[in-house]
């Protein structure tokens, strides 16, 4: 790669890779081991392609997709049903109220992301947490906007039945 | 609060809980890239030495780290038949100066340098920049691991006109790898100049004045000289008229040290006790049968795809793999350049070409055409980009200007979106060895 080009490259994935490893988190429902060999390969993959995912109009957000299609790839590959969730890592450090409602909050919520199914749990995590719209969440999982539709209504359901209310609780004690 | 909004909220501060070791998965991802590129023979371009600097430019390098013992420089001899020198004699410095620049813990002024780096290659560029103020320094291995084996330095210093800063990293090329001949300056920002010059005993030395930035981001000017001997040893410094390569304003209107100055810094003997510890650059993955035919081909085929009314002003491109032209149809100059790579088979499905038409013998063309992204207001880019079933991807790019970063030269660019897809679809690429 030319040598520009390298430092391009470099500075996106810098960037980029701490976004990236969080929704990879989130994919994963909390495995962190699982999400960074999808970062590494989304990385990769960024890199071989670099010349020309630079010059789309939005290289972050291409990357993203391309993080949700290697998770999806993966579990394809995988075909083994739920992975199981990794060991959670610590919590940042530190103590009182707060720490401990972020750690529980943590707890539940990816404990309720690993019971969905994969593409379930993509179609959260682009709708909620990376707020694309129907269209673009079906573009990057390349499937319908019914079929988003379906799993996201799906997806919900689900939620609410783990979460309940708590949700609601553990999020407005921040 | 709706059920959705108490999710997003959860997924937010869920999310931003989660961290890792952000510069270890950069790399991570750089050496599968680079893995996966050599697998597609796509020659990979590039030093360890551009990469060190590229690292440490993505501020993938901290400062601080572990400390390493500070020895003092040994007196280097010159190589009586190198045509390289020793600056503190050619300069006439004497160690009472070198005093003055501090020992690593502090500057001449008495200020901490707070985690200056301890390292000898630190220590060398210290004492071979003239007299100033040095504010904060790193080394680093290429890497961007801090100061363990480092080939990597690099101060912040003022020389009394404007901070700066100023890097310096040494590696080992193979041949076909090496930095020893100027860059396409088609693609760098205008304005920009190199001068090679053969030095004896078969060394190159390149001197490029030009810009962090090539696009048209205001930015540092990024002065570099970088030698290269018969060996493969290379002695990269870099300079930038601000104290940071990015992100900071200008400080002055050029980096402190002249182009001869730099290059009397990587001209140094004081440098050569450091490439004990850097080991042979890996040979490059043998390509016969598999790679990529040369740039002389790639270019002399490409005229002949597109279509014959259009004259050819500038032929150029050294990368393997890409090349470009600039053409002319008495409308005014219209840039063309080519990717020919050589994919995987299975990666055909890569998400470039999601929305790809397939054509009737398997072929699939994307057509993009927007702004261009390294040039100015009116810059309009075209482009065919396809991949056949067996992997060999050829995206055929048409701008109306001259080069990249250069005005534009008419309205839409000379080669018409039709005439690129016949170019990228032309049969005789797959017949090029």
């Amino acid at each position: 790669m030319h040598e520009d080009r390298t430092k391009e490259y470099l500075h996106f994935a810098a960037t980029r890779a701490a976004p990236l490893f969080r929704s990879a988190c989130l994919l994963t429902g909390g495995d962190t081991h699982l999400a960074e060999d999808l970062v590494q390969e989304t990385l990769g993959k960024m890199y071989v392609t670099w010349r020309r995912a630079s010059r789309v109009g939005n290289p972050a957000g291409y990357a993203q997709t391309v993080l949700v299609r290697t998770f999806l790839t993966h579990r394809r590959r995988r075909s083994s049903g739920e992975a199981p969730v990794g060991e959670l890592p610590d919590v940042p450090t530190g103590s009182g109220e707060s720490d401990s409602d972020t750690a529980l909050l943590r707890l539940t919520l990816l404990d309720a992301l690993a019971r969905l199914a994969p593409k379930d749990r993509a179609v959260v995590v682009l709708r909620y947490w990376e707020d694309r719209s129907i269209e673009e969440t079906a573009d990057a999982m390349r499937v319908s906007s019914s079929a988003v539709r379906t799993r996201s209504v799906r997806a919900l359901a689900k939620l609410r039945e783990l979460l309940g209310d708590s949700l609601a609780e553990l999020v407005s004690s921040h | 609060m709706p059920f959705e909004d108490d999710l997003g909220a959860a997924l937010r501060q869920t999310g931003d809980t989660f961290s890792t070791d952000n510069r270890a998965l950069a790399a991570a991802g750089l050496a599968q890239g680079r893995s996966v590129r050599r697998r597609r023979t796509v020659a990979v371009v590039g030093t360890v030495a551009a990469v060190a600097a590229a690292v440490v430019t993505a501020g993938l390098v901290v400062p601080g780290g572990t400390a390493r013992e500070v020895k003092p420089a040994n007196p280097s001899t010159p190589d009586p038949t190198s045509s390289r020198i020793d600056n503190d004699q050619h300069k006439g410095n004497d160690s009472s100066k070198d005093k003055d620049k501090g020992d690593g813990s502090s500057d001449g002024n008495g200020a901490t340098l707070g985690g200056a780096p301890q390292s000898e290659l630190f220590t060398v560029l210290r004492h071979l920049l003239p007299e100033g103020r040095i504010l904060s320094g790193l080394a680093s291995d290429a890497e961007g691991t801090p100061n363990a084996g480092a080939t990597f330095a690099q101060a912040v210093w003022d020389d009394g006109n404007g901070a700066s800063t100023i890097s310096v990293s040494l590696s080992r090329a193979q041949a076909g790898q090496r930095q020893d001949e100027c860059p396409d300056l088609a693609l760098m920002k205008p304005g920009t100049t190199c001068k090679r010059t053969e030095l004896p005993g078969e060394a190159v030395l390149v001197v490029i004045k030009g810009w962090e930035y090539q696009d048209n981001r205001t930015g540092p000017k990024d002065w570099r000289a970088i030698l290269t001997t018969p060996d493969g040893r290379q002695i990269q410094a870099d300079e930038w008229n601000a104290p940071a390569q990015k992100g900071k304003p200008t400080t002055r209107e050029n980096p402190p040290l002249s182009a001869a100055q730099l290059g009397d810094l990587v001209l140094s003997t004081r440098w050569d006790r450091f490439f004990s510890d850097i080991p042979e650059a890996p040979a490059q993955p043998p390509q016969p049968g598999t790679g990529l035919p040369s740039a002389a081909k790639i270019t002399t085929l490409l005229k002949d795809v597109l279509p014959q009314r259009l004259k050819v002003l500038e032929p150029g491109g050294q990368e393997a793999g890409y090349q470009h032209i600039t053409v002319d149809d008495g409308h005014g100059a219209t840039f063309v350049e080519i990717d020919f790579q050589r994919w995987d088979p299975a990666d055909v499905d890569d998400p470039i070409f999601t929305k790809a038409t397939v054509l009737s013998d398997g072929t699939k063309l994307v057509k993009r055409s927007g702004a261009g992204d390294k040039g100015g207001a009116g810059i309009v880019r075209w482009t065919a980009d396809t991949i056949r079933p067996g992997g060999l991807r050829v995206a055929v790019t048409a701008f109306n200007s001259d080069g990249y970063h250069r005005p534009v030269t008419r309205k839409t660019p000379g080669v018409s979106m039709d005439e690129l897809v016949k170019a990228a679809t032309d049969p005789r690429w797959a017949e090029l060895k």
